[in-house]
């Protein structure tokens, strides 16, 4: 049977320091082109989309992979620390 | 208090920043290193498999005294279809040869050997901290970093932290990544025995196998996949270009399962236990990616400088990083003996990248990159293989159609003329 990706996550030899938060929630995103492809994009599958508000959030640990920051260059709805 | 002053900080402990620092403190030059990692090799990601001809300049003997996991002796790179692979292997005695051989690595085992080699030729590391900025004088003169609240000055800053270098672009030596020029990775490690991986890959002791492979794995996305045999365990992954996200439908994360439930890989697998999970960007720009390389008392090397060759039928980054790490070493260390580490003075590191290989091969494989980025290439051309494939060997007592119409029906499928272009395109690239 194959594995969840939280099953995953407990593999990953990356620490992540808990004072650098990951990823801070700036504001709520519009393009929602952008918002899906950010949930598909995160190999830690961090993101999801809340049904009430076109946002995004987090959950430590992450691989630390900064697709998402590529993803939204510039105008990202969030803020990611690398 | 009068802070203490280096020759060199060196901010990333990866492969270039370790080559670097061991062979700069060797040359009695005072060097710092700046890992945010805490333990070395942890926020390293590679596929990997790293050619040694570079290493073994610089630690000769290399491929017998460091953790490398395997000698690779044999190539296989598979176009996928939902069910078929259509596979190209390839054998060769003169990858046993040292200066020709390339080892699986993992990085866990590799970068802490790296940084005691430079911890015993005299380097210091600091792990746990990130840099946030390098400072400079009113000139615009790098004069060392700051950590958090933290200073520490130096003659000069290499900057050889990786591919999303935000020091780089700080300091305007590099632009913001473009989603086209990078990759995302993904890459799983699972665990057998040494002697469950020689019997399922038809290996020796200390001897493997690296595999590749496009089309399906991707579900038609630019982008790949890719198994290496190490020790007692197999890395197996896959890139998929930033642009490509969504493209195909499918994420990342779950091509990896989509890889290692494909037919032609899942009874290698079964029954191994995954010990680790890992992301991380590849620059797949190729040589029109590398940004300016050094300024005012700094120098940019490895892949913070994009000095990384995707090919498709191989991936070069770790050979690259250390040649550029003893390129830059050299640099550096001339600056020294004349006391000048300006600009002018660290130009030197870009004349001897340009006289190096990693100019010479980057260059030479400039169109790489535009060809690959066809979409035929994983969509199409794995479907043909497969139908021209069934045409000559799957046999059911039915009349069998003339294998040459059979083929080219196949061909006709994607067009004479595309695929024409193609050959033309890939032999230009190549
Ligand atoms: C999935 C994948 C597959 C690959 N496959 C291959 C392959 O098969 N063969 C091959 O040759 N190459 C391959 N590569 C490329 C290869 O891994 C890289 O070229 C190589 O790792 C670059 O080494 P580096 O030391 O320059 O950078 P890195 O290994 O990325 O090291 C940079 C270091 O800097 C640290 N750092 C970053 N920012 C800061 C900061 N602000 N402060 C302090 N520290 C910082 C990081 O923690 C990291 O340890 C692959 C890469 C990936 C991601
Ligand atoms: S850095 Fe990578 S793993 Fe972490 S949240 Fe962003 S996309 Fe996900």
């Amino acid at each position: 049977m194959a594995m969840t990706i939280e099953d995953k996550l407990g593999h990953n030899r990356f620490n992540v320091d808990s004072s650098y938060a990951h990823i801070h929630v700036k504001d709520t995103c519009d393009d929602q082109k952008l918002v899906e492809r950010v949930i598909m994009a995160c190999p830690a599958k961090l993101y999801s989309q809340r049904e009430d508000v076109k946002d995004v959030w987090n959950a430590a640990p992450a691989a630390s992979s900064h697709t998402d920051v590529l993803l939204s260059p510039g105008t990202t709805p969030w803020a990611v620390w690398v | 208090m009068a802070e203490e002053k280096f020759d060199v900080i060196i901010v990333g402990g990866g492969i270039t920043g370790c080559v670097a620092a061991y062979l700069l403190a060797q040359a009695e030059m005072e060097v710092l290193v700046v890992e945010r990692a805490e333990e070395a090799g942890q926020k390293a990601v590679t596929g990997g498999r790293m050619y040694g001809h570079a290493m073994e300049k610089i630690f000769p003997g290399f491929g017998e005294e460091a953790p490398v996991e395997r000698k690779i002796v044999r190539e296989r790179i598979s176009f996928l279809a939902e069910e078929t692979a259509t596979t190209l292997e390839y054998d060769d005695e003169e990858m046993r040869k040292p200066e020709k051989a390339s080892y699986s690595i993992l990085r866990g085992n590799l970068d802490p050997w790296l940084t005691e080699k430079a911890e015993e030729a005299g380097a210091m590391f600091i792990h746990g901290i990130r840099v946030d900025k390098v400072l400079t004088d009113d000139k615009g003169k790098a004069i060392g970093v700051l950590a958090g609240e933290e200073e520490m000055y130096a003659d000069c800053v290499l900057l050889a932290d990786g591919v999303n270098s935000l020091l780089a672009q700080q300091l305007g030596l590099k632009k913001e990544l473009e989603p086209k020029q990078v990759a995302v990775g993904v890459k799983e490690v699972i665990q057998f025995s040494e002697e469950e991986i020689n019997k399922r890959f038809g290996v020796k002791d200390g001897e493997g196998l690296a595999w590749l492979f496009a089309g399906d794995v991707t579900n038609g996305a630019v982008g790949g996949g890719f198994l290496y045999t190490d020790k007692d365990c197999v890395s197996i992954g896959i890139v998929e270009t930033i642009e490509e996200i969504g493209y195909g439908g499918v994420a990342p994360r779950d091509m990896v399962e989509r890889l290692k439930n494909h037919p032609s890989v899942r009874d290698y697998l079964t029954g191994g236990e995954l010990v680790e999970y890992s992301a991380h960007l590849v620059t797949e720009g190729g040589y029109d990616m590398i940004p300016q390389l050094y300024g005012d008392g700094v120098i940019v090397a490895g892949d913070a400088a994009a000095l990384v060759m995707n090919l498709g039928f191989t991936i070069r980054g770790m050979d690259l990083c250390a040649e550029s790490a003893r390129l830059a070493a050299e640099t550096i260390i001339a600056a020294k003996e004349k006391g000048d580490y300006s600009k002018a003075s660290l130009s030197l590191y870009e004349k001897k990248l340009n006289d190096s290989f990693i100019v010479k091969d980057m260059k030479h494989y400039r169109k790489m990159p535009a060809f690959i980025d066809n979409h035929r290439i994983f969509e199409q051309y794995p479907g043909m293989m497969e139908e021209i494939m069934k045409g000559l060997w799957l046999v059911d007592g039915e009349e069998k159609e003339k294998f040459f119409k059979t083929a080219m029906g196949a061909v006709k499928k994607v067009g004479i003329f595309k695929l024409f272009g193609d050959v033309r395109k890939a032999m230009g690239a190549l």
